[in-house]
């Protein structure tokens, strides 16, 4: 295939004018070289940071379909290369059309979180006993900047883990695990050892952490409990305050600033 | 060139998470690490616990990929700020970078790119190193590239080049022999002639890695063992600096990975060079 370069040029005309012949290769031959490790190296990171997706495809259409495109699209901007796929879920709202869309949507949301998770920063954690306790409910908190939250409509983390454990060739000429399905709730954290943590929970206990995501108080919490179904309010009578002292141990709640 | 003490720390080897298994379990008597600085120019998270269990144990030397001294757009602050702040955890003797470019404004390549040898650079990346050195306030060393083109507009050869920036910058050379080779061969130039030309009182640090012979070219691959070649190179330079008392060496071996103790072993080789060192400096004790 004969390359162009950016002007339109074809590249081994163009090069000669700027780029010296070695003893065994013509410029556009070298310039070549820096074009494959350029790739070789960004798609290598998005394989690895996006395991399940590689698998899904395959490593073919993977690069093809996935990784090349979205690169072409956003490439890398930012000194490090942990924020190389920070834009997957906005490419695939964007740019990818297939059938299995919503699949690939929370597939990516859910990768895109590991990567962020690893070394995203931690922050003081409220210390309650600190606080006024007349206080306390008006208090508004948010969870830990490396914590994410899912909902889907099939066990995707299960999904993850039972397709790591084959090369994605294997994927290639052998039937995908088939996920359970029903309503999945997850939260993906580190623990005190900074290792990355994933826990099913509770339909109310993923709403109400959600809400403090967004930023919330106690009251308001509670306030918003006043309006749910009966499901989600027997639920919180019973857990929440043990909820409430585990998020606590685990460190997941920090004030809102 | 400024005084500064830039100890001697042995021989060290690039820290990499394939070992950190077996250095945590055994704690083995490595003199030293290297790592990469962007790998833990993070905000925190696991990377940096474990940077914390190294530091308890080995001393730690920073060494970048991303700074991109000679791109064209401005010095990113933002990034030296990190880094700085880095430095203040490892304790760092030195941190060292590569004398290339890699950024335009709005992107960033993540290759080492090879800058044209002209006196236009050589003024624009002395000036830029020595700002660099001044803000991260420790001693600053450019490495040379391995490289795969050269420009028409070369004015002057690579050792010119990047000898010209370390003097007028004031900085070190963190010297690649194995990056010499390989440029060597993909450039057809004479590697000793490169060694007899760098003033070797600026190298502090030396790098030895394997690469993988394509032919046509050369590709630096970290993947390999050190070919004699290249120690041949290193058996040369290594006496002659610090004034015969030698510097800090390091294997960077960075894809295929050997075990931990193999890749130590591997590293271990370079003694060699140094016991020739030290057999000569029996032979003139007794001048």
């Amino acid at each position: 295939m004969m390359r162009v370069s950016p002007s339109g040029q074809p590249m081994e005309e163009e090069s000669s004018l700027y780029i010296t012949s070695s003893p065994t290769l013509k410029p556009h031959q070298r310039i070549e070289l820096y074009n494959q490790q350029y790739w070789w190296r960004l798609v290598r990171v998005m394989q690895e940071n996006f395991p399940l997706l590689t698998r899904l495809f395959g490593y073919y259409e993977f690069n093809e379909s996935i990784a090349t495109p979205y690169l072409l699209k956003y490439p890398p901007s930012k000194w490090t290369l942990n924020a190389l796929g920070e834009h997957i879920e906005r490419w695939v709202e964007e740019e990818y059309h297939a059938l299995d869309k919503p699949l690939i949507k929370q597939v990516t949301a859910m990768e895109w979180a590991f990567n962020f998770a690893f070394c995203a920063a931690k922050l003081p954690p409220i210390a309650f006993s600190e606080q006024d306790a007349d206080l306390l409910p008006q208090l508004r908190m948010t969870l830990q900047p490396y914590i994410s939250l899912f909902h889907f409509d099939s066990d995707l983390f299960g999904l993850r883990e039972e397709m790591k454990k084959e090369d994605p060739d294997y994927w290639i000429n052998n039937p995908f695990p088939v996920p359970e399905k029903g309503n999945f709730y997850f939260i993906l954290s580190r623990n005190l050892n900074n290792n990355l943590v994933l826990d099913k929970l509770d339909e109310a206990a993923y709403l109400i952490l959600k809400l403090f995501k967004e930023g919330s108080s106690i009251d308001e919490v509670c306030g918003w409990l006043d309006g749910q179904n009966e499901a989600i309010c027997e639920q919180a009578a019973a857990k929440l305050q043990f909820w409430f002292q585990e998020w606590t141990l685990r460190q997941w709640l920090v004030l809102q600033v | 060139m400024k005084k500064t003490h830039i100890p001697n720390l042995g021989i060290g080897i690039g820290l990499r998470t394939e070992h950190y298994e077996e250095i945590f379990r055994d704690k083995p008597a490595i003199d030293w690490f290297e790592i990469i600085s962007e790998n833990f120019m993070v905000d925190g998270g696991k990377a940096l616990e474990n940077l914390e269990k190294i530091l308890e144990l080995y001393p730690v030397v920073q060494h970048g990929v991303s700074l991109a001294i000679g791109s064209p757009d401005a010095l990113d602050f933002e990034y030296l700020k990190k880094l700085k702040a880095l430095t203040k955890i490892t304790k760092t003797p030195w941190v060292s970078d590569h004398l290339c470019w890699g950024r335009l404004p709005g992107a960033h390549y993540h290759d080492l790119l090879p800058l044209p040898y002209t006196k236009e650079v050589v003024g624009y990346v002395a000036e830029r190193a020595r700002i660099v050195q001044d803000y991260l306030e420790l001693p600053f060393a450019l490495e040379n590239l391995s490289s795969y083109v050269g420009y028409q507009s070369d004015e002057m050869t690579e050792w010119e080049f990047y000898t010209a920036i370390v003097e007028k910058a004031d900085i070190h050379m963190m010297l690649d022999v194995n990056n010499i080779y390989v440029s060597s061969r993909n450039h057809g130039f004479e590697a000793k002639e490169y060694l007899n030309y760098i003033p070797v009182e600026r190298v502090i640090q030396f790098h030895l890695a394997g690469h993988t012979d394509k032919g046509d070219y050369i590709l630096d691959t970290h993947d390999d063992y050190v070919r004699d070649e290249v120690w041949d190179l290193y058996g040369i330079m290594y006496p002659k600096t610090n004034k015969g008392k030698g510097v800090s060496t390091l294997l960077e071996w960075d894809d295929n990975f050997l075990s931990f103790q193999d890749t130590w072993d591997e590293a271990l080789k370079a003694k060699q060079f140094q016991t020739q060192l030290a057999k000569k400096e029996v032979v003139l004790s007794g001048l």
